[in-house]
């Protein structure tokens, strides 16, 4: 009994670390976090925000183009919008219209959402503080994350006329923002091939790989120090 | 044994062997097997996701992830130097020098660099204690008001500090103390100045310390003045010293003689060294006071009377620019010293009354009062704040505690609290308001960086709030500077003004309240010939360490691990002997010799052997053995071998304070021996007798010249050095189009003050390994201080050599790295790739200048509010890589996508590395040598530059400039 245990044993442990080796080497490569897609604390829309209203990526991730950073917004800059908008329109409307034929004062609709947000903020349904509680910030979840050997400067990227999309892929089509590209070192260097005077390139330039004016570094220590 | 069974944990299944079987291939392929399984399982699953969380309300003007910097003052101590503090995402990251700031100019010391650990140390004293027992601010206030209370009418409070400066905080002081009936302000220093005050006082009819404009000195005679290590303004005197060697033309460069009886970084470096033992110090000033003033008298028994008689022939001939600078605390030798410098006409030219430095305001007699009236019985409150004085006086300790009440402001655990029943402790200055005047009319502020991460609070907030008063600590602190300061000042007539402008810059100048006034010679008293040491007996000087210094730094790890520049040592307390004195004793390096004397009880201590040191004397640093280094018990990776740096609840050292002003010691083997931990084992220029040719030979790594020699050929340092054949490693037609990073390194500028190795270590995220690890020289310092000697006795010359990567341009490490993980850039930065490193050490084996470190441990990492300390923008390695200077590569990085972003060149000077940047004698330059024009191009193509070991044609990036010294001829 002792021996068929082993035995057993042995040949599953065998066969789980060569389907695990030949699936991790042959699919994805280390690092490759392409389609991760985590949940939010808001199921904030980019599709709604940057597709159908068009804000710019800067707007909100306004320190792109002067930090490494492209920065998550404060609380405070959503609060330039949702002071006023409160939910979605049709419920508005149809609030307005319902108090309109009870010939009462509409009642403020605060979307589920947003009231996230206000209580993150600890604002009540009027936008105003509630006293004896304590703002929490939101705790958003990364979606790229670099390992912590990569020093990546958005500042560069931003100002040299990289689009947004060339590294995140479409966003303002994602209901929830999932990583499209690889992020892979492989992945980085294609495009700094291309554009880089002394090297030589067999990338195409493209929507994902464009091509920029200017010597674009390939030393190791452009991005590991 | 226990049986495995299925309810034991997976990994408690894997270590414990199998009941019935013996450790056969077939267990160890199952436990293998399963563990191989385990792993690749968990590898496959994404790493765990890391949380961003913003601001609710961004401030206006810091983007994230972009660093900002903010002018304040550093209050490591009382010197006052102007620091600009780098900080990202609100959180303060690196101390820098404040370019433009009257007392230190741009550059800061090493421990105004490793202050910033201490904002981060989870180990301060958070909020006030009562017998060891946390409590509330409300408490402690209530009960030191009720004590007050019951003192109103009769009773003696005393408040014992350290220099304080602040016009606002000796108004509170004041404020406080004259509630009292009889309430007096003490202050001392543990290393004190206090008789060159008292000695002004009697020839000048003042009490101060004048500042010295080192700059304007041509000829500088220090007698046991270690200006540029561990004196009252080392940054600042440092600055001029540099300064005035800068120029090297005979009749023009200045000459620095040194007069002391232990090695110190000031010693070594001075163009005339002479030794002279601290009893015979008061007869050779006499003696130089009555030649100077051309009253001849020779002699007086010393071996330097020639040079005596030299030097007062050449300080006479410099009058307007000379100075004597003495460190003896004798306010005898102080007025003998001052009638020296009355006859040069220092003052008014070289030494300032008018504006006289204020950082070290300590007074020995009133703390010597104030010790009698603890004796008595009779201080029924004593508030200590800044100092340690049951660690300085340790034989007062039982006098502190007859005190009725004694509160300790301590910020971090230490003799005195330990006496203490209330605790109150101060903040840190890089969290707190704080206010200073460390020469008379200068004025600066420290602002808030940070909100507190401990409960502590200002000197200041206070005693405010003991003298009954509320209101807030910035309001208050405006208030004061409006009405005491912004008056003595006439060019910005609106204080909101005046007040934006002071915390913007760090510092205003205000009119001095200081009068320069005339010498009196009637105030010059006769210095007395202090007796020998008995014969065979040695005499005891005690001597800091720079770095350590007093000890009010001994709890941080970067200044314990910090070699000395001059013994070399890191964790270590250690005696100094000469080789002479060592040998008379039969001892040597790292033997442990007792000191004894009458009345005390013995002390022990290893021998460190330093040529240069008077032969009757022997050295112990102050400053050790304090309870704040039994944190450091274990500190260093955990591993079979290794030792810990100390057992628990053991210090570093012992406590020699209560040794002061013992002059004669008797020292003895004791036949034990500890390993020392050295981060240098090799020290002479000269190639020992065995390895040389038979004509003996010399090492030419240092090179150096007399100014004398240097006027007739420029090129003078260079005498036999070996040019490479040109032989060139890139093909002709390789494009070097960018920069080519490089550094020029000044040997005649520095003086080894390692304020480089600690900005180094603040910006590069260098781990500390402890010291059993710095023995076995796997120190991890990317930048050090080797220091080179050559001579004997009087004639002993020391040379520091900082020495980093040299970025070869052949660099040997690239070419054997087998996995390419050091490479060169295309603008000549030798590149380390911590992710690429397997750590096979071949590179470190390979390189000629042993500069590359290898992390033979994960260096701890574990406080997580210690960690908030590491700079974000460099990688913290791990086990298994290599790694070594990257000249700041993160620096250079952005400065060169800032200037793309802007759309501008990178300018000559927009990078600074971080050693660059804090060197106050500005001995490194880092810039671009392709570009001809640049700083650092036209000092490497001076005629002083040379690379260091070039015959090995390895092309160095790194230019040093020869040592040049100014000795007669």
């Amino acid at each position: 009994m002792q021996r068929w245990t082993s035995k057993t044993f042995l040949l599953i442990a065998a066969c789980l670390a060569c389907t695990a080796f030949v699936s991790t080497v042959s699919f994805t490569l280390p690092g490759n976090d392409a389609g991760h897609a985590p949940e939010q604390p808001i199921a904030y829309s980019h599709r709604l925000h940057a597709g159908e209203l068009g804000i710019d990526c800067q707007y909100c991730h306004f320190a792109a183009e002067r930090s490494p950073v492209a920065g998550i917004p404060p609380a405070s800059l959503c609060m330039n919008c949702h002071t006023s908008v409160t939910a979605a329109r049709d419920t508005v409307e149809a609030e307005k219209k319902a108090a309109e034929k009870e010939g009462r004062p509409p009642r403020t609709i605060i979307s589920p959402e947003l009231r996230k947000l206000y209580n993150a903020l600890a604002l009540d349904d009027e936008r105003k503080p509630i006293p004896g509680r304590k703002p929490e910030p939101l705790r958003w979840q990364r979606v790229h994350d670099l390992p912590d050997f990569v020093a990546f400067d958005h500042r560069v990227h931003v100002n040299r006329g990289v689009a947004c999309q060339a590294c995140h892929g479409a966003v303002q089509t994602m209901e929830r923002v999932s990583q499209v590209s690889t992020l892979t070192m492989g992945w980085c260097v294609e495009c700094h091939r291309l554009n880089n005077t002394t090297g030589k390139s067999a990338v195409e330039p493209g929507f994902n790989h464009p091509r920029v004016d200017g010597h674009v570094t390939t030393d190791c220590a452009a991005c590991h120090y | 044994m226990t049986k495995p069974g299925k309810d034991m944990r997976l990994d408690q299944q894997l270590v414990l062997p199998l009941e019935g079987e013996s450790s056969d291939r077939r267990s160890f392929l199952r436990l293998m097997g399963f563990g191989v399984a385990a792993g690749a399982l968990a590898s496959c699953s994404r790493a765990p996701t890391s949380n961003a969380v913003p601001w609710l309300t961004a401030p206006e003007d810091i983007t994230a992830g972009r660093a900002y910097r903010m002018a304040t003052t550093c209050a490591a101590c009382p010197t006052g130097c102007g620091a600009l503090v780098t900080c990202k995402d609100g959180r303060p990251l690196k101390m820098e020098g404040l370019v433009g700031h009257a007392v230190s100019a741009g550059a800061l010391c090493a421990i105004g660099q490793a202050s910033i650990l201490e904002l981060y140390d989870s180990q301060r004293i958070d909020g006030p204690q009562h017998g060891g027992k946390e409590a509330s601010w409300a408490d402690a206030d209530a009960a030191v008001i009720a004590t007050l209370e019951t003192l109103r009418a009769k009773g003696r409070v005393r408040l014992l500090t350290d220099t304080r400066t602040g016009p606002a905080t000796l108004g509170a002081i004041r404020n406080f103390l004259d509630r009292c009936q009889d309430g007096r302000h003490v202050m001392y220093d543990p290393l004190s100045c206090s008789a060159m005050a008292a000695a002004h006082l009697a020839t000048h009819g003042v009490r101060a310390v004048p500042r010295a404009d080192l700059a304007k000195v041509r000829v500088l005679a220090s007698f046991d003045a270690d200006f540029l290590g561990t004196w009252y303004s080392p940054v600042e005197h440092a600055r001029g010293w540099a300064a005035a060697r800068r120029e090297k033309k005979p009749g023009v460069h200045s000459r620095h003689w040194h007069f002391e009886s232990a090695m110190t970084v000031t010693g070594g470096v001075a163009d005339i060294r002479r030794r002279l033992a601290p009893h015979e110090i008061p007869t050779a000033i006499t003696i130089l006071a009555e030649l100077v003033e051309g009253r001849g008298r020779q002699g007086g028994g010393l071996a330097c009377a020639e040079d005596l008689a030299l030097l007062a022939a050449e300080l006479r001939a410099a009058k307007g620019s000379a100075l004597v600078l003495c460190g003896v605390n004798d306010s005898a030798v102080q007025t003998q010293v001052n009638r020296i410098n009355a006859a040069l006409g220092a003052y008014g030219t070289t030494l300032s009354m008018e504006s006289a430095s204020r950082q070290r305001l300590g007074d020995d007699a009133a703390l010597a009062t104030l010790f009698g009236e603890l004796d008595s019985g009779s201080v029924d409150l004593l508030i200590v704040a800044g100092v340690n004085p049951a660690f300085d006086h340790p034989d007062k300790a039982a006098a502190l505690a007859k005190a009725r009440m004694l509160v300790s402001l301590a910020t971090n655990p230490d003799e005195t609290s330990a006496l203490a029943q209330w605790i109150c402790p101060e903040s840190h200055f890089l969290e707190r308001w704080d206010d200073h005047e460390a020469v008379d009319g200068l004025v600066s502020v420290g602002q808030p960086l940070i909100r507190p991460l401990m409960n502590g609070r200002t000197l200041r907030m206070t005693l405010t709030r003991w003298s009954g008063e509320q209101g807030d600590e910035l309001a208050l602190l405006k208030q004061a500077f409006e009405s005491g300061v912004f008056p003595r000042q006439k060019e910005i007539a609106s204080f909101p003004r005046w007040w934006r402008d002071l915390v913007h810059s760090g510092s205003a100048r205000v009119a001095s309240r200081n009068k320069a006034t005339a010498f009196n010679a009637a105030g010059v008293q006769k210095a007395t010939h202090n007796a020998a040491p008995a014969p065979g007996a040695f005499a005891l000087v005690i001597a800091p360490k720079l770095g350590i210094l007093d000890g009010r730094h001994a709890h941080n790890p970067w200044l314990q691990e910090l070699s000395d520049p001059i013994s070399r040592l890191a964790w270590e307390c250690e005696a100094c002997l000469s080789p002479a004195a060592a040998a008379r004793l039969g001892v040597s390096e790292g033997d442990v010799v007792r000191l004894s004397a009458a009345g005390h009880e013995s002390l022990k201590a290893p021998v460190h052997i330093v040529p240069g040191q008077h032969d009757e004397v022997i050295t112990f640093p102050p400053g050790y053995g304090r309870k704040a280094t039994e944190r450091f018990a274990g500190i260093g990776p955990e591993w079979w071998e290794g030792k810990r740096t100390l057992a628990t609840g053991e210090r570093l050292g012992s406590n020699a304070a209560a040794w002061r002003g013992v002059a004669s010691v008797t020292v003895e083997r004791t036949g034990e021996h500890v390993d020392l931990a050295t981060v240098q084992d090799y020290r002479s220029l000269e190639v020992p007798a065995h390895l040389a040719p038979p004509h003996g030979a010399v090492r030419d790594h240092v090179r150096h010249a007399s100014v004398a020699a240097l006027a007739l050929d420029a090129h003078a340092a260079h005498a036999g050095l070996h040019h490479p054949a040109p032989l060139e490693l890139w093909s002709p037609d390789h494009a070097n189009a960018g920069p080519r990073w490089g550094l020029s390194i000044d040997l005649s500028a520095c003086n080894g003050c390692s304020a480089c190795v600690i900005a180094c270590q603040a910006e590069n995220n260098v781990p500390v390994v402890g010291r059993d690890e710095v023995q076995r020289h796997r120190e991890m310092a990317w930048i050090r201080i080797d220091r080179y000697e050559s001579g004997t006795g009087d004639d002993v010359v020391v040379h520091q050599q900082p020495m980093m990567c040299q970025h070869c341009g052949h660099a040997p490490c690239e070419s054997v790295c087998p996995v390419l993980a050091t490479v060169h850039s295309a603008d000549g930065l030798n590149q380390q790739v911590y992710n690429r490193c397997v750590g096979t050490r071949y590179c470190a084996n390979t390189c000629p200048y042993k500069v590359r470190r290898f992390n033979w441990f994960d260096y701890p990492h574990e406080d997580a509010l210690e960690n908030h300390a590491l700079n974000p923008d460099v990688t913290v390695r791990t086990r298994g890589v290599m790694e070594k200077c990257s000249l700041c590569v993160q620096r250079i990085q952005e400065a060169r996508l800032e200037a793309r972003r802007l759309g501008m060149p990178v300018a000559d000077g927009d990078i600074q590395t971080a050693c660059q940047q804090t060197c106050p004698t500005d001995a490194i330059v880092f810039g671009n040598l392709a570009d001809p024009k640049s700083a650092v191009a036209l000092l490497a193509a001076g005629g002083r530059s040379y690379r260091v070991l070039e015959e090995l044609n390895v092309a160095p990036s790194v230019h040093y400039l020869a040592d040049v010294r100014n000795p007669r001829a």
